[in-house]
């Protein structure tokens, strides 16, 4: 038995503190995806919150025929999908300022290098957040979380096949995005 | 497999699953056939590549705190609704049992309020609507106590509107209803049953007022759960219109009030009668009951029709010679005596008895007059009850027994009710005593099926009957009827000047009925003694509508007399000598 099993066995039974356990196990990973699809930390915390919530009153529903992180994923994309088209603001430039941490003073030695990391993680997630709310979802899923198209599709509640193709466009609407401002046939080429 | 064979889309969209390794092994082989010739593909698939790892290298961001608390608190919320601390002591989550969420969104919260603002709502607009249904004020004053809902007051309230005008006298309630000036009842009342709920202030006083007195037997069990079903009820206000427009000019609105207090002395009266000293063998039960009939009958001064029902009747028998009849001579010689006669049709039936706050004196019409010889072998016998007082009664029954031109002969009987000579066997003997004063006026023939000895003498049971009567009569004029003591002072101001001094009302009873009954129980039936088809219904509740409306009198009697053509008398007849 793995250890969310064990722990979900152990909520079922009345175990204090086995939940916490679960929570602490993903809140994070949960609230890093939450957030890139959301693109507000309050927002994104307040969904985390909401589905383990969730998840907690419907524990005994859980089958165990997928990974508890996975009915939990998409318990919170549900979620967050419900949220999104309440027609909740997803990402703002503060936000974004804070996602990729504070800009670096000038002239310090150590600028150049993190501002190009800076610059480029505000410009990703600016263009993560012009995405459609589906092809957001699933670019997270698979690029952040690493979601195999299985799970994805679990997740979701789509097809493989659509995993499949929704990818592909999305990573496709994100080259023609990120491709103006990144000079991705620089990168390509010099690789 | 060629390059020409794959479709643009799909080779891409395998190119994006080649680099995530969701290909079958036969896709790979394919994509890799073709980056392997297709610099495009190569192209674009280090541009997917670019992009994945773009996305890949945002940074980690985490929560900065520990949510299971919050978590926990939160479920907490959502499993008991009310924050309840009953697990506050644990921030572990697994020790709730899981629900269904209640209040999780601003969505919950809305519509609770609105549940909340509706419940609220409808609050004020019941008790608006109560105002509406003319709720007396003085029973919603400490109706706080009274009942418990509304359905509870509604129900008995239709039960207690659909019982038959003749129902025994056994009605019960309206005093029970009346609300508020229930304590000096309650004060003068026996105790009440130990199981009665000292909460209940209505069942309370109902159970006073019900309780009966030791000596009353049977009875009260009975009468104790009548009055329990009635505690529930509300009295119908409509009912009480007519009563208080005799008793006193009052507004509607005031009647309410009023009439509780004027059944509430009536009631007080039934108590004086049965749970105070004069009358401890008497049910206070009764007296409960009998204010119950003015709500059935209409009418005026509460259990006043309810006592006249338990009591003997006084029937005087009077052979009249056709011509008289014609001539309307009896009502002239009542008019003559002081006696307003109140002609209403026997044809309108009960709903003429609604119109009981006209007055006007009617004669008999000409029409009348000239079907009575045609109706006379179908009609013989009229009936006209008189209330009056002793002396104006024996003023008319001088008159008969002077005016032999008119009248072959008169004959007085007292008429015993059959339920009283069990209900009331201590009772005293008012009607035999008012039956010996006025058969001195006998004369001419008498019935001999009524012989003196028989239902006109004084048998044990007439005598009670008669001394309940007696016992009303003796009571003040405002507890026996509920009116006010002022209203007294002008009653004797009528008496004095000799004008209306009774009431005279006339029925009439069919051939058929005189061969099928009895002059004692046609005189009965009129009386509204006995029998529960639709015309003694009828009869009995015009009969009780006449209720001594204004002589307020102390020596107030009721005589039926039975006015019948001379040479239709209904029985076999004797002379007589005086």
């Amino acid at each position: 038995m793995s250890d969310d099993a064990s722990l979900i066995a152990a909520s079922l039974a009345g175990d204090h503190a086995a939940f916490g356990r679960l929570v602490a196990a993903y809140q994070d990973r949960l609230f890093n995806s939450l957030l890139r699809v959301l693109g507000s930390r309050e927002d994104a915390a307040d969904i985390v919150q909401d589905a383990f919530v969730q998840a907690f009153t419907k524990l005994n529903t859980f089958r165990g025929g997928s990974a508890f992180y996975t009915w939990l994923y998409r318990i919170a994309f549900n979620l967050a999908m419900s949220h999104a088209r309440r027609g909740r603001k997803t990402a703002s430039l503060d936000d974004r300022k804070s996602l990729v941490g504070d800009e670096p003073m000038d002239g310090q030695p150590t600028a150049e290098s993190g501002m190009m990391q800076q610059e480029r993680a505000e410009l990703v997630h600016a263009a993560l957040g012009e995405l459609s709310l589906e092809y957001r979802q699933i670019m997270v899923l698979r690029e952040i979380d690493g979601c195999s198209y299985d799970e994805i599709a679990e997740i979701l509640d789509v097809p493989v096949g659509t995993v499949r193709s929704r990818l592909f466009r999305a990573r496709m609407e994100m080259k023609e995005l990120l491709s103006p401002r990144l000079h991705f046939e620089r990168i390509v080429d010099t690789r | 497999m060629s390059e020409q064979e794959f479709q643009p889309e799909l080779d891409d969209e395998l190119l994006s699953a080649y680099l995530d390794d969701e290909l079958t092994a036969e896709e790979r082989a394919a994509v890799e056939a073709r980056l392997a010739n297709d610099p495009e593909a190569q192209h674009l698939l280090h541009q997917l590549r670019s992009v994945s790892q773009s996305v890949q290298m945002l940074p980690l961001e985490g929560v900065g705190r520990d949510l299971s608390g919050e978590i926990s608190r939160r479920i907490e919320t959502k499993n008991f609704g009310d924050g309840s601390p009953r697990n506050s002591g644990s921030s572990a989550v697994g020790e709730i049992t899981p629900r269904l969420p209640i209040f999780g969104s601003r969505r919950s919260w809305i519509w609770a309020s609105l549940a909340v603002a509706a419940g609220l709502m409808i609050m004020v607009l019941e008790h608006g609507e109560e105002k509406e249904n003319k709720l007396p004020a003085l029973a919603r004053n400490d109706g706080a106590n009274v009942t418990s809902s509304a359905r509870d007051r509604d129900e008995p309230v239709k039960r207690q509107k659909e019982v038959p005008a003749v129902n025994g006298g056994k009605d019960e309630s309206r005093t029970v209803s009346l609300g508020a000036p229930r304590s000096p009842i309650a004060a003068s009342a026996p105790s009440p049953p130990a199981d009665s709920s000292p909460t209940d202030k209505d069942d309370l006083a109902v159970r006073k007022l019900a309780v009966p007195a030791p000596s009353s037997g049977g009875a009260p069990a009975e009468t104790a759960g009548r009055s329990d079903e009635i505690a529930a009820s509300t009295p119908a206000p409509e009912r009480h219109d007519a009563s208080r427009a005799r008793g006193g000019a009052m507004s509607p609105r005031s009647g309410y009030s009023i009439s509780a207090s004027g059944d509430t002395k009536a009631a007080m009266g039934k108590l004086g009668e049965s749970g105070a000293a004069p009358r401890p063998e008497t049910a206070a039960g009764e007296g409960v009951a009998e204010t119950a009939k003015p709500e059935v009958f209409d009418t005026p001064g509460g259990g006043q029709a309810e006592r006249e029902d338990t009591n003997a009747l006084v029937v005087v028998h009077v052979s009249a010679k056709p011509t008289a009849i014609r001539g309307g001579e009896f009502e002239k010689l009542l008019t003559r005596n002081g006696v307003e006669f109140d002609e209403q049709d026997q044809a309108e039936g009960a709903a003429a008895t609604s119109e009981k706050g006209k007055k006007s004196v009617a004669r008999p019409t000409q029409s009348r007059d000239a079907n009575r010889d045609t109706d006379a072998r179908k009609n013989p016998v009229d009936i006209v009850v008189v209330d009056a007082p002793r002396d104006v009664v024996a003023a008319c029954m001088a008159d008969l027994q002077q005016d032999a031109s008119n009248f072959a002969s008169v004959e007085v009987e007292v008429e015993q009710p059959a339920e009283s000579k069990e209900a009331a066997p201590a009772a005293p003997d008012v009607a035999k005593q008012l039956g010996s004063e006025l058969r001195q006026y006998n004369r001419g023939i008498v019935s001999e099926k009524r012989p003196a000895d028989n239902q006109f003498s004084a048998s044990d049971s007439a005598n009670k009957d008669r001394g309940q009567l007696k016992q009303e009569s003796k009571q003040p004029a405002n507890t026996r009827d509920g009116q006010s003591s002022q209203n007294n002072q002008p009653s004797q101001n009528q008496r004095a000047s000799q004008a209306n001094r009774g009431r005279a009302m006339r029925m009439q009873a069919t051939e058929n009925e005189t061969q099928t009954l009895s002059d004692s129980q046609l005189g009965r039936r009129a009386a509204g003694f006995g029998g529960g088809g639709g015309e003694a219904e009828v009869l009995r509740r015009r009969v009780v509508q006449q209720q001594k409306p204004q002589t307020e009198d102390s020596d107030d009697v009721r005589v039926l007399f039975m006015l019948s053509p001379e040479a239709a008398s209904p029985a076999p007849s004797k002379k007589v000598s005086d």
